[in-house]
């Protein structure tokens, strides 16, 4: 199962849209047909209703995560982009983990769970559902600690985040 | 005199043709369907002076606003239904972004409550455009009607020009709304401005450099900047190569003129682009056709990109200094800035580069088109796609920007036909001349019949060589001549002269120059659309030429 990440080549772009019709297939348009892989996608509103953010994290080097930028500018709804900079910014994921469970080890796993401060949502006989939410590398590391039980699916949220510090998006370089 | 102080109640439809009035639009091209009836009937109503000129086929009309837009340097409009409508208009709009050519495509869509539900004649038109079009909106409340046509117009000509598509469902053209006249025709856009500093490091080069070549593109045309650009290499004296979109963009006659460059390049041309030391690249993108083999193409140069767009920099090759703005702007500041210069032993060793050329008295496709350019310099030249295209390229002495309409980043075979029908409308005093080859000729030439409905008098070219030549030309070099589905009119399924003739247009086939001359002498000054079929060889080529990805110096000859 191929869930670990690389840090050093996945990027997170933090883009603030207008909430039109179509801007999703567009964005996705653009990513396939230039030929930039999509890791992952999240989408939201914002504080005004006619703005959305959608969080993208990618793979590429400096770059290609440039002409990524140029070319989402060049879109007439994508009204900003900010990269979103380990370190100057908090990048958290959502996990659901489903992992085989009973009597005999169900303890270990919840005592790991409560090392990260992961949560059990969903207990029956023969499994748990385990939630987990932080950056990559506690996500990484939880996975590593719980694959020896056998886990059954996991789904992923996709980072997404925001810049450390009072500035908001509008106001960034 | 506009009145921005009324405000009027009307309908959708009679609000488009009031929108397109404002924007200062004096043809649409346009084709009737079942969901634009009322913004015909409005355009039939009301009291306007927007001429609507009707193609046969709707593809036909997105390239007549093309050419018209290319012609005139204005935004081209076209008009079309719904569903097939508008996927017959792809093409069109696709070819018309390949080539950044402001156009607004109206087209019809189903009635709101009809949306999503397989309707007659329904289709996702801003879905199936996305990703060719620069921008589009499908209009969804009345209300924002006026408001998304203006927008439309302005991102069509702003910054880097391109295709917007604009899909209105019928219940808009019915609705009541009030309308808020503009007036647009100050409506000027806001042009980005060169930096300083990236200005007088590009300065620096430039004055540094011990073999430069100045390689101009379409952009110089659009921004309209050719005056500047031969007043910066004349300055300078630093010679210019011309992309495809490029030419015209500095008179072909000048001296510091080194024509195309690139696959189908001279060899002067090609080895002067390559053995240069500094590449001052205007309003181009590095085009595949153009680079050849990317590597050897760089080969130890500086590069100065200049373009409006900034995410052609560092797309195709890494530059030393970028500067986004206006070509016009950029070049006039530049000129100030460097200084006066002589590269006459560069020049010369340029000029030692060309290689011998066929014999000026040989019936061949290079003497022929000499032979119609003598009479016809200033004529407005449109070309279809193939190997005609490549040797009007090659041999046309261009002497304006916009005086060469055609079809390079798409390569659409069947654009002459529609795009010369807007050149002539947009410039009805000039001589336009189409020169198509059969293949190409065979795609669209139903708008023979829009060319005589309108008495248009475009001088069609028909390079007849029997075959779709240029992809013949590969299966020659690259695929042991083995020659798949290239052979055109071997049973004489058409007879070209009589296919014109039914539409109403005087044909003449020629074999010989002497023939060519004639017809030549016997049609000068006449006004009347006319098609002369040039039978060529079917075997000829287009030499030199460079296979794709190679070194654009390793040159091919026949």
């Amino acid at each position: 199962m191929e869930h670990l990440t690389n840090h050093n080549k996945h990027r997170c772009l933090s883009l603030l849209v207008m909430n039109n019709a179509g801007v999703l297939s567009r964005i996705s348009g653009l990513f396939s047909r230039r030929g930039y892989n999509i890791d992952a996608l999240t989408v939201g509103t914002t504080e005004d209703e006619q703005i959305s953010r959608i969080t993208i994290t990618v793979s590429g080097d400096d770059k290609v995560i440039e002409q990524i930028i140029k070319q989402l500018y060049k879109l007439v709804d994508v009204i900003k982009i900010v990269e979103l900079e380990k370190g100057q910014a908090i990048r958290r994921e959502l996990v659901y983990i489903k992992v085989k469970a009973d009597d005999t080890n169900r303890n270990k796993i919840v005592a790991i769970c409560n090392l990260f401060r992961a949560n059990v949502v969903d207990v029956a006989p023969e499994s748990l559902i385990l939630e987990i939410v932080g950056p990559a590398s506690k996500i990484d590391a939880f996975f590593e600690m719980i694959k020896p039980f056998g886990i059954i699916e996991f789904v992923r949220s996709g980072a997404t985040g925001l810049q450390r510090g009072k500035r908001s998006v509008h106001e960034s370089k | 005199m506009v009145n921005e102080e009324e405000s009027i109640r009307m309908t959708g439809s009679e609000m488009t043709v009031r929108l397109l009035e404002e924007q200062g639009v004096k043809h649409v091209f346009s084709y009737p369907g079942g969901v634009v009836i009322p913004l015909f009937d409005a355009f039939y109503r009301l009291d306007h002076d927007i001429t609507q000129i009707e193609p046969c086929h709707e593809q036909g009309g997105v390239h007549a606003a093309d050419g018209y837009a290319r012609a005139s340097g204005k935004v081209g409009v076209a008009i079309t239904t719904s569903g097939p409508g508008a996927t017959n208009a792809v093409t069109g709009i696709a070819n018309a972004y390949l080539d950044s050519v402001p156009l607004v495509v109206i087209t019809g869509q189903v009635v709101r409550s009809l949306l999503g539900k397989d309707s007659f004649q329904e289709v996702d038109v801003t879905s199936v455009t996305s990703q060719i079009s620069k921008h589009n909106f499908l209009v969804t409340d009345p209300s924002m009607l006026s408001a998304t046509i203006r927008e439309a117009f302005r991102i069509a000509r702003s910054g880097r020009p391109g295709p917007v598509v604009v899909d209105i469902p019928k219940d808009i053209f019915a609705s009541e709304i009030v309308y808020h006249p503009k007036d647009m025709s100050n409506n000027f856009d806001h042009k980005p401005k060169a930096r300083r500093d990236a200005l007088v490091r590009a300065a620096e080069f430039i004055n540094n450099a011990k073999k430069p070549v100045i390689y101009a593109g379409g952009g110089v045309i659009k921004s309209d900047a050719a005056k500047e650009l031969t007043e910066f290499a004349k300055k300078t004296g630093i010679p210019v190569a011309n992309s495809l979109m490029g030419l015209g963009s500095i008179d072909r006659d000048d001296p510091l003129s080194l024509g195309l460059v690139g696959m189908h390049g001279s060899q002067e041309c090609n080895l002067a682009v390559i053995n240069s030391d500094t590449l001052i690249a205007v309003g181009t993108r590095f085009s595949d056709r153009v680079t050849g083999n990317i590597n050897e193409f760089m080969r130890d140069k500086k590069i100065i990109h200049i373009d409006i767009d900034p995410t052609e920099f560092e797309k195709n090759v890494a530059t030393n200094v970028h500067l986004m703005a206006d070509a016009k702007d950029v070049l006039t500041q530049l000129t100030n800035l460097v200084d006066e210069a002589d590269h006459s032993d560069w020049l010369r060793q340029i000029r030692e580069w060309p290689l011998p050329e066929r014999s000026s008295d040989e019936y061949c496709p290079k003497n022929i088109i000499e032979h119609i350019n003598k009479r016809y310099e200033d004529a407005r030249v449109v070309t279809e796609v193939g190997q005609h295209q490549m040797w009007i390229g090659q041999s046309w002495r261009f002497h304006y920007p916009g005086q060469f309409i055609t079809s390079g980043g798409l390569g659409t075979m069947g654009f002459g036909m529609g795009a010369s029908i807007g050149a002539q409308l947009a410039d009805p005093d000039r001589d336009v001349l189409l020169f198509a080859g059969d293949g190409s000729f065979r795609m669209n030439c139903n708008e023979l019949i829009t060319v005589r409905r309108y008495d248009l008098p475009i001088r069609i070219f028909l390079f007849d060589n029997g075959a779709l030549g240029m992809v013949r030309q590969w299966q020659k070099l690259f695929q042991d001549k083995r020659y798949a589905q290239t052979d055109l009119n071997k049973k004489h399924e058409v007879n070209y002269e009589k296919l014109a003739e039914a539409c109403g247009i005087s044909a003449y086939t020629v074999t010989s120059l002497e023939e060519l001359d004639d017809v030549l002498d016997k049609t000068a000054g006449v006004r009347e659309p006319m098609l002369v079929r040039c039978v060529i060889d079917h075997d000829e080529g287009v030499y030199p030429m460079v296979p794709a990805g190679n070194p654009i110096d390793e040159l091919y000859y026949e």
